[in-house]
């Protein structure tokens, strides 16, 4: 059994404030589902349990039109694995740093998951910030603005006009980028990178565009594994 | 059954499908042992789902999308702040998606 990673209040307020920037994307996506669930004819009630339990933007956004077919649950269960896949990646990749953790930890950290939240807490990590408070922190702050930014687009609806030309359907992917630039380490990266664009290339011009993520980690990853030379 | 169980029963579902996305690779890994070749694959995760990420927003998007990821990449590497760099790179795109 490894010693536990360290998992503090300070960590988790570290991970809450650093988390602002793409928290702001969480609460964009969240007015705007917010508003199409509305539009669809949801209670304000129902929206808000499906973003409180759900949790998932793109895979809420993708079940909307469903809601009113009849009873299809196999059809929505895949639509939010799909829409998800990504997540079960993140979570391998979280297995060697969170090893050690109480599972009670461990399930909180994994509940609030979210893409930013893992990117900003990879970072730090490689910046020597080993707290898991920061991942916890940053997914916490995540899920408090898409939860309040549904009601309030449910609310509003139509009126928050479009948020494609004021450009902030890109915060998540301005996220990456800099995450990218600033973690950026040629020796190990240059091959993850380049076999996870080609995977994410190939799998979106086939039309496949919702496995692109988890496709790219899993390309990434079978590279990195392999340009490994074996030793510790 | 009415709307308001139908309801109900459909988030239920979707709720168990995104804890099983979130839980289900963690647990998966008790199983795998971390050689020092596991672990160089796990950790080259961040960077690629970052790049699965980037990529289709940008070959989807065209002129605005590809400035915006250099600006921000370029302001990252020169101000070395992260908030700066996705304002240079939402100011970006904004301005390019008026005139595209």
């Amino acid at each position: 059994m490894q010693t536990p990673p360290p998992f503090s209040l300070a960590g988790l307020r570290r991970g809450a404030a650093l988390a602002l920037p793409f928290g702001a994307s969480s609460v964009v996506y969240g007015l705007a589902f917010g508003a199409l669930a509305a539009e669809a004819r949801l209670s304000l009630g129902e929206s808000l349990a499906m973003s409180a339990l759900v949790f998932s933007g793109t895979a809420q956004i993708a079940v909307l039109p469903l809601w009113h077919a009849s009873l299809a649950l196999a059809p929505i269960f895949a639509t939010v694995v799909v829409m998800n896949a990504r997540y079960i990646l993140m979570g391998a990749a979280l297995r060697p740093w969170l090893a050690g953790l109480s599972a009670g930890k461990t399930g909180l950290s994994l509940a609030f998951l979210v893409d930013g939240g893992f990117i900003l807490a990879s970072r730090r990590r490689s910046g020597g910030d080993h707290d898991v408070g920061v991942l916890l922190g940053a997914g916490l702050v995540s899920y408090t603005g898409w939860v309040l930014a549904t009601g309030v687009g449910y609310e509003l609806g139509r009126g928050i006009g479009d948020i494609r030309r004021l450009g902030l359907d890109f915060i998540l992917v301005a996220f990456c980028a800099s995450a990218v630039a600033m973690l950026w380490h040629p020796g190990r990266h240059v091959v993850p990178v380049a076999a996870a664009v080609v995977a994410a290339l190939v799998i979106d011009g086939l039309g496949g565009g919702n496995w692109a993520i988890a496709g790219a980690g899993i390309a990434g990853a079978v590279a990195g594994g392999l340009m490994h030379d074996g030793r510790g | 059954m009415t709307d308001a169980d139908k309801a109900t029963v459909i988030i239920a579902v979707m709720a168990l499908a995104a804890a099983f996305c979130r839980f289900s690779g963690f647990w998966l890994m008790r199983f795998v042992p971390i050689t020092p070749r596991v672990q160089a694959g796990l950790s080259a995760i961040p960077v690629a789902v970052m790049a699965g990420i980037m990529v289709p927003a940008v070959v989807r998007g065209g002129i605005p999308e590809t400035a915006g990821l250099v600006a921000t990449v370029a302001t990252a590497k020169l101000a070395g702040n992260d908030l700066l760099a996705i304002l240079a790179g939402l100011a970006c795109v904004a301005l390019l998606r008026q005139v595209v």
